[in-house]
């Protein structure tokens, strides 16, 4: 290498490229080089060419040049090419390459300064902090770098390592991959509940369990009972400490009232509004109804109204029906798995909008919700990816069920569901009124047809992506299930889906804590597992209670050593006494005053949650992705009105009952 | 790539996040609770203050013996350390004759053995409790009036007053009563504000707590429904509001009273058992009543004469004074908020009006030196009206700011006439009925301290408990009546199942040695004092 401008460092052998930038950084300091120019490659360039780009290079522009020489260098290219390569930054990522243009020494200082000792793939960040400092970066379709036939393989991020860099950089970036995406996600896995692995170690711990009740009968009952204790006691202290958070943590973003109204119509994005309907013609007036008194223009609505091939009922009564313009009314054949998500994924394939939301079909969201949801989306972090409004339900008042229904559903999304969205864990989804960025939903596959909760499967998924969901401050009021044993089918999907979810993310707990960091998983345990692990739980406690106070029986002293007796006391009686409390503050934060006596009663409506947890147990076991239909349709918007009961002003948005999203 | 390109790009760029936070500042809006944490902040003093003085007083306390003064003290150490240690353990060892909490809180601390014996453990959770409920007495007045000057004020009244500071290094349960008494009323009075269902909800939590504590607590619970029925009609609150505020402050507030119920139904398979025990207020006052020792009992007059006396002993005439003229302002000056100041002050009453009513159906016992027979017993009992005279003098200050220097003077006053003689809460420990070395067997405490070397004690604990617990032994080592099978095979056989026994005019062990001496005939005694007997098993 003639040149003498150019100096060749030697460096150790697995020195990342950032390491390499700065040592020579730091060489041409202390030489008082005249550099005003560093430019790097990414991959090798033959001594050649290298010495060609240093000829074509203006005299005291070209100053370091940081790269693998190795002489297996593109020998067609010219000098020209070369350097304008040479002054690239180019880093590979797995869209296609990131370059960013040459830049003066002062920008490539800061640039390595803020990446500062990172322990994450240098290539990464540097695009990604050279992007934040605006300085050209730009995507180019051109295949890898010169003498290289392909770009390099990138480094995978764990889910910590890329929310990381995203937090640091301030950025949502689509094409940065984790580890979970070279997992099969949901659609691709088999529809089995548990996986090989999985069987195999609930035979093993079965069988262990069952050989420790033969030799130690007693202390196996003992350790299995201070075991599910503590996990009981674990999961109630997470409840109080999403309330709290919920409560006192406001989440960054507000949709004011006002706010959505400054859109101008022509100014909106298309919307895709998903209107999944399976026998519910019944309700069909009141769907399409709902739509056209949606406070957005109609021309930027794209509604798909998803049939089931089988359902003639509903087809033959939307044939007859005049649909507005913005309606595309799809068939979806009768091939795969049954249920919502299948429909949900063919309109999805469908949409044309850069927002998607999905309602079921009767609900009654407030008019200005898709506005609310764009102002959202432009203020929300680039990260949130799905906004999840509230739910609720217009027939509230219908009778003791639908009262505590509403209760629940109070806590769930006025204060656990901020709760988890203040700990930035994963959020399970509601099952209507999810809000999404399209092409990140696609990006995401969907929603998992085999989970009958794929809602709660898609937070997940959304989660491990490093995404995030938020949930905005809007009502969308449903029917709630007034009759008993349609309540019971409906909740028992639910839990199945809980279940099911719970089981397929953990089918590789090691990865899953290691991706997702020890507080997350912890949360997922607390929150997906041990929620449906204390409804199953509960009535059997209920019962030993009420068998010891009746019978002061011995085996219950003794399965019940003291310490864990008196956990176990506390829990019966202040636990619940704080579950109840919740219920309660449920309803006034809706300002539903009368139904705070019944939510005194909640207590029996977690006996018909355990009723319906069993239900879907046994279930899990012999139909796990049978899709339990609930029935709606017992009651309308209308009958709630006229019935004097329901507090909800139709089309009216609700009392603003706390602002978060982002 | 041009080199145009890299021309345009050299010149310097705008830092991206400084951008990125000023688009930030202009349109996220502010909802940073900051006025709380300020507040949080102005706290700090408060406590430092709080903690120093309590601190200093237990210090004091320790250096001159005065924590387990009382029986009362004591036995409540005892209480606490029987679920834990003794012939059989656990929650049923709280017994009937105390409300729970303060023991339950107890239970941790005393088992530790020093801190036990010391009685530093009552001292702790006594010194917690006062810490909170001197900052609370801040927040409240701070709450009511939005005066720091006022708060203060009641801060001091309250912090400073030297029978407060005596029984706060003790183990006696009005420490934790006046906690729960004053954070209740604070979480009730900030209802009352903002109408938040989490305040009403903690008010609830803290008139339970405090239900759990003494019975004075019954009083706020009752005081309160009343209060919270009040203000939801007079704020004109839809009535299905009203009525779910008073359900909710209800229900919560008597959760501790049906837990109480059910922890007698279950222990003693009587709800309300705790009424009736052997050693219920009822039966020790029953006693009292046929000597003619209780006359306040049936008499209006008396009764409010005894415990203004008491109330003059351990408030401070001047402090009372003070407080009653406060009181007196507050509810009769037109100013703003009469409504929630007197709901305030009704709250605060209701435990002192407690005391007289129960003096007056003949519950309690409370004897002054003013009046005849020239005893003290349970004076401590005039600390309940402590924080009604803090509250009421600091909102007039806080109202009035011009009054600063009266209430100074009269805390100033207050405390230095209260230092000049010894504080009557501790007379009252050291030489008063509620003394517990008063007429003490020290010799034969003695004697087992040194002298013990394993094996059972009998002994009745309701007679022998102060030798029990000045022999610094672990309770486990005495066979008592509430030790069942124990106790009973013991009595029956005792030279098979004890090493030594402890007999005590008039108690359940004299009483069989009476009936049947045989059963006795292995045992010698080796030390009498005040007619209590040491017998020790013949080799």
């Amino acid at each position: 290498v003639a040149d003498p401008r150019l100096c060749l460092l030697q460096g150790p052998e697995h020195m990342t490229r950032a390491q390499a930038v700065m040592a020579g950084l730091r060489f041409a300091a202390a030489q008082g080089s005249p550099t005003d120019i560093v430019c790097e490659l990414a991959g090798g360039i033959g001594a050649e060419q290298l010495a060609a780009v240093c000829a074509a290079a203006a005299p005291g522009r070209l100053g370091l040049v940081i790269g693998a020489v190795d002489g297996t260098g593109d020998g067609g290219a010219s000098p020209e090419r070369v350097l304008g390569q040479l002054r690239s930054l180019r880093i590979g990522m797995d869209l296609g390459t990131v370059a960013a243009r040459a830049m003066c020494l002062a920008d490539f200082t800061a640039l390595h300064r803020r990446i500062g000792d990172s322990p994450v793939s240098s290539d990464i960040e540097l695009a990604l902090a050279a992007q934040e400092m605006g300085l050209a970066i730009e995507v180019v379709t051109t295949p890898g770098p010169i003498g290289q036939p392909s770009p390099p393989p990138l480094e995978l991020l764990s889910r910590r390592e890329l929310v990381g860099l995203r937090r640091k950089y301030h950025l949502v970036s689509g094409p940065l991959r984790t580890v979970e995406d070279e997992e099969p996600t949901g659609n691709e896995g088999p529809p089995s509940v548990l996986s090989r692995r999985q069987v195999v170690a609930l035979a093993v711990g079965l069988a262990a369990l069952a050989g420790a009740l033969v030799i130690a009968p007693l202390a196996t009952v003992i350790a299995v009972n201070v075991v599910l204790i503590s996990f009981f006691m674990a999961a109630n202290l997470m409840k109080l400490v999403l309330i709290q958070r919920g409560g006192t943590r406001p989440s960054p973003i507000l949709v004011h009232g006002e706010l959505p109204a400054r859109w101008a119509d022509q100014d909106l994005p298309i919307y895709t509004v998903l209107l999944p309907v399976y026998r519910e013609s019944s309700v069909l007036h009141q769907l399409v109804e709902g739509i056209e008194n949606l406070d957005y223009p109609m021309d930027r609505l794209d509604v798909k109204l998803l049939l089931e091939e089988s359902d003639d009922e509903t087809r033959g009564a939307v044939a007859s029906m005049e649909l507005p313009d913005c309606f595309e009314v799809l068939i979806i054949p009768d091939v795969g798995p049954t249920g919502k998500p299948r429909a949900c994924n063919h309109g999805l394939s469908r949409a044309r909008g850069k927002y998607l939301v999905i309602y079921d079909a009767e609900d009654v969201p407030d008019a200005d919700q898709l506005r609310r949801s764009v102002a959202a989306f432009e203020r929300a972090d680039p990260n949130v990816v799905c906004l999840q409004a509230k739910l609720n339900y217009f027939n509230r008042a219908y009778n003791l069920l639908t009262r505590w229904f509403t209760a629940e559903y109070s806590v769930w999304f006025d204060q656990l569901l901020p709760g988890l969205q203040a700990l930035d864990v994963a959020i399970p989804l509601g099952g209507t009124s999810n809000h999404f960025i399209r092409q990140r939903l696609a990006e995401l596959g969907g929603w998992n047809a085999y989970n009958v909760t794929e809602d709660a499967d898609l937070g997940m998924r959304i989660y491990l992506r490093g995404w995030q969901t938020a949930i905005l401050d809007s009502t969308t009021y449903e029917e709630a299930t007034s009759r008993y044993r349609n309540w019971v089918r409906q909740r028992s999907r639910w839990s199945k889906g809980y279940m099911q979810t719970y089981l397929f993310f953990m089918r590789h707990p090691v990865a899953l804590v290691r991706s997702m960091g020890a507080l997350p998983f912890v949360a997922f345990q607390l929150f997906f597992g041990a929620n449906t692990l204390c409804l199953l739980l509960n009535p059997v406690y209920w019962a030993l209670v009420l068998w010891w106070f009746a019978f002061h029986a011995h085996f219950v002293e003794q399965i019940f050593p003291r310490p864990i007796f008196y956990v176990g006391l506390f829990g019966l009686f202040v636990g619940n006494a704080a579950c109840v409390l919740s219920m309660v503050s449920g309803c006034y934060a809706r300002h539903n005053y009368e139904d705070v006596k019944y939510a005194l009663l909640s207590p029996l409506y977690w006996l018909l949650m355990s009723v319906a947890s069993y239900k879907a147990l046994i279930q899990l076991c012999y139909k796990p992705s049978y899709w339990e239909k609930t029935e709606h349709g017992f009651c309308t918007v209308d009958a709630a009105e006229s019935g004097g009961t329901g507090p909800t002003p139709r089309f009216v948005p609700a009392e603003p009952v706390s602002a978060e999203a982002g | 790539v041009t080199g145009a390109d890299v021309v345009t790009l050299e010149q310097p760029v705008r830092s991206a996040p400084k951008v990125r936070r000023a688009a930030a500042k202009s349109t996220t809006p502010s909802i940073v609770t900051l006025p709380q944490r300020s507040a949080r902040r102005e706290l700090i003093p408060v406590v430092v203050v709080a903690v120093v003085l309590g601190a200093a007083a237990s210090a004091w306390s320790a250096a001159t013996h005065s924590m387990v003064l009382y029986g009362d003290a004591r036995a409540h150490l005892d209480v606490a350390r029987h679920v834990t240690d003794g012939l059989t353990v656990g929650l049923a060892q709280l017994g009937s004759v105390w409300l729970p909490l303060p023991h339950i809180l107890l239970v941790p601390l005393v088992a530790i053995t020093p801190l036990w014996h010391s009685g530093a453990a009552g001292a702790i959770l006594s010194g917690i409790c006062f810490v909170y409920t001197s900052v609370r007495m801040y927040t409240l007045v701070n709450e009511v009036t939005g005066s720091r000057i006022g708060a203060w004020v009641a801060f001091a009244v309250f912090a400073t007053n030297l029978n407060m500071l005596y029984v706060q290094t003790t183990a006696l349960t009005e420490p934790v009563l006046l906690a729960m008494l004053v954070g209740a009323v604070f979480h009730l009075a900030r209802w009352m504000r903002t109408m938040s269902a989490g305040e009403l909800m903690l008010a609830g939590v803290m008139t339970a707590l405090a239900t759990l504590s003494r019975y004075e607590g019954w009083a706020l619970l009752a005081a309160g429904v009343v209060a919270v029925g009040i203000w939801s009609w007079r704020r004109h609150l839809r009535s299905k509001a009203s009525q779910a505020n008073l359900i909710v402050y209800t229900v919560t507030g008597a959760y501790g009273v049906l837990l109480w119920f059910l922890y007698n139904l279950i222990i003693f398979h009587d709800p309300l058992y705790f009424l009736h025990s052997a050693y219920s207020a009822q039966a020790i006052n029953g006693a009292q009543a046929k000597y003619g020792l209780l006359g306040t009992k049936g008499s209006l007059g008396t009764s409010i004469i005894t415990y203004g006396w008491d109330m003059v002993g351990v408030v401070g005439a001047v402090v009372l004074v003070t407080g009653a003229v406060a009181c007196a302002a507050l509810l009769l000056a037109p100013h703003r908020e009469r409504l929630r100041t007197a709901l305030v002050l009704m709250l605060l009453a209701a435990p002192v009006a407690f005391e007289i009513a129960t003096l007056y159906i003949g519950q309690i016992t409370i004897r002054v030196p003013q009046l005849a027979p020239h005893e003290m017993w349970n004076d401590r009992y005039g600390l309940l009206a402590l924080p009604l005279c803090a509250f009421a003098i600091g909102t007039v200050v806080g109202r009035w700011p011009r009054l600063v220097p009266v209430a100074a003077i009269a805390v100033v006053v207050g405390v230095t006439l209260m230092g000049l003689g010894t504080p009557l809460t501790l007379a009252d420990g050291r030489s008063g009925v509620s003394s517990a070395t008063a007429g003490r067997p020290q010799l034969i405490a003695g004697y087992l301290r040194t002298h013990y070397r394993g094996g059972e004690i009998l002994a009745d604990d309701s007679a022998a408990s102060s030798v029990m617990f000045a022999s610094y032994l672990d309770l486990k080592e005495f066979v008592s009546p509430g030790f069942h099978p124990f106790w009973e095979e013991a009595l029956a056989d005792p030279s098979d199942h004890v090493e030594w026994v402890l007999a005590f005019p008039g108690d359940a062990v004299t009483t069989d040695l009476r009936t049947h001496p045989g059963r006795f005939s292995d045992f010698t005694p080796v030390l009498t004092q005040s007619n209590a007997t040491l017998y020790r098993r013949k080799p």
